[in-house]
């Protein structure tokens, strides 16, 4: 049994990861980038300057 | 045999944290195409619709007077407001200190009604009742301590106007504004701050989905009439009304800038018990609108369905499974360390186990991630002391949702085994 599922779970696994790993990667840097954009927006301090 | 239902555990959370990815895209379309458009009122007064507050109050002596002083200086014509405060099967002076309230001069020209009621049905029958007296086109609920901003209702109004015909009803946001008493409210406030901004935002941006919170939204009075008003049996009438709505093929608006403050729960034992009568609501409105997978409903509906199915059975379940697993696996390392040779039933291949901690570990990023966007679109909430609070969050404030969970699952079974009614509970509110 133990055989059977690795043939195929561990490609499966890998694809899953490396899909996560992109995905978690791009929506990091897109929250950093609302973040800033928000940031910057409503910062009544930094437009007053 | 074990294994299997590991794999198929590991796959669920795969699909669930999938469909957190999606649902955040959803959500940054959303900001982004939001962040472009201005602020902007309504060019007339002319061209907003009348409106009826209601007010559900019981036992709210402490917070009520507050929030209909809000509700009265609320930025909307005075002359298209109606309010009713039903003061519901009160044993404190709540109708005392709205009578204090009304008797201020500057409301005498106000259309401003005290509904003291006796009567059954809890939230959704003190409104049953209310209805009869409303005599706007829609009708706007905000809970007893609930504190809507000054435009919130004008944006719940706007975005109505934009699609009368099939709008039935429109939400705004709620606030936490006690969040930051202590570590639960703080993690409440996570948690309201992700719903609002990541769910409720990602499904309405995709699929055009929208839920009821039960404070601060408005719905068209015919609607709620043909429906035969709130739903008094459910525990949770706002999921409940919901789904009638959807069913009705009418849709239920997101109105972002609309906000509205509430007070959270500030101890362990009046949070556990308002979430608990809130899962086991949900549960109950989630079976009893299943068949809408089967039947010929919209496909809206299916998709509602099956994302609370999905989240309260199959993600859960999955959850559960193996967290169990990981502390029986636990187990058996220490009595390894004495008896060499135990195995525990609960395994994974080692090189399969490598790729199964990688994306386990991805899973808790996609976690944090999903709290840390909703806190980026919210001005000021995205903070250093939010960001270790999220990171934390995973350990402690998050897995109380399985206890809840088995709690409203277990309780409802109890319902249904011995035809137990469910009592309305009123959270306590803090002063």
């Amino acid at each position: 049994m133990l055989k059977t599922y690795t043939s195929w779970f561990v490609p499966i696994s890998i694809a899953v990861t490396i899909i996560f790993a992109i995905m978690t990667f791009a929506l990091s840097v897109v929250t950093l980038i609302i973040r800033a954009k928000v940031n910057k927006k409503y910062d009544r301090g930094k437009l007053n300057a | 045999m074990l294994d299997i239902l590991l794999i198929i555990c590991v796959i669920s959370i795969w699909i669930a944290s999938s469909e957190a990815v999606v649902i955040m895209m959803g959500a940054i379309r959303f900001i982004h195409r939001q962040n472009k458009l201005p602020l902007a009122f309504p060019d007339n007064n002319e061209q907003l619709p009348t409106v009826t507050v209601m007010v559900p109050a019981h036992n709210e002596e402490v917070v009520i007077a507050a929030t209909v002083k809000h509700i009265l200086h609320l930025n909307y014509p005075p002359e298209k407001v109606q309010v009713i405060v039903i003061a519901d099967n009160c044993s404190d002076d709540t109708a005392g200190r709205l009578r204090e309230l009304k008797a201020n001069p500057q409301y005498a020209e106000r259309d401003f009604m005290i509904m003291e009621r006796k009567g059954t049905g809890g939230k959704s029958g003190a409104l049953n009742d209310a209805i009869e007296f409303a005599i706007g086109e829609w009708i706007c609920i905000y809970d007893a301590d609930a504190a809507p901003e000054k435009n919130a209702l004008m944006f719940l109004a706007q975005k109505s106007l934009e699609n009368p015909e099939k709008y039935g009803a429109v939400f705004g946001r709620n606030k936490a504004r006690n969040r930051n008493q202590n570590f639960l409210s703080k993690c409440i406030n996570l948690e309201l701050v992700t719903s609002q901004r990541i769910y409720h935002t990602g499904l309405w941006e995709l699929f055009k989905i929208g839920t009821i919170p039960g404070t601060n939204y408005i719905i068209k009075t015919e609607l709620i009439k043909e429906l035969g008003g709130w739903d008094t049996q459910a525990i949770t009438e706002d999921t409940a009304v919901s789904f009638e709505i959807m069913a009705k093929g009418q849709l239920i608006a997101l109105a972002p800038q609309a906000e509205a403050y509430q007070q959270e729960p500030e101890n362990l034992t009046v949070y556990m018990k308002q979430r608990e009568r809130w899962g086991k609501g949900n549960l109950r409105v989630v079976l009893d609108n299943f068949h809408h997978l089967f039947d010929s409903s919209h496909w809206r509906i299916k998709v509602l369905v099956a994302y609370y199915a999905a989240s309260y059975f199959w993600f859960l379940l999955a959850v559960i499974i193996l967290d169990l697993a990981f502390v029986i696996n636990i187990g058996y390392f220490i009595v390894q360390l004495f008896v060499p040779g135990v195995i525990s039933p609960f395994q994974f291949a080692p090189d399969v186990l490598v790729y199964l901690l990688i994306s386990g570990g991805l899973m808790y990023f996609i976690y944090v991630l999903q709290i840390n966007l909703a806190l980026a679109s919210d001005f000021g909430q995205s903070t250093i002391r939010n960001f270790i609070l999220s990171c934390v969050s995973f350990y402690t404030y998050a897995q109380l949702f399985l206890v809840l969970s088995i709690r409203a699952f277990y309780s409802m079974l109890v319902d249904k085994i011995t035809g137990r009614q469910s009592k309305w509970y009123k959270t306590q509110r803090f002063g």
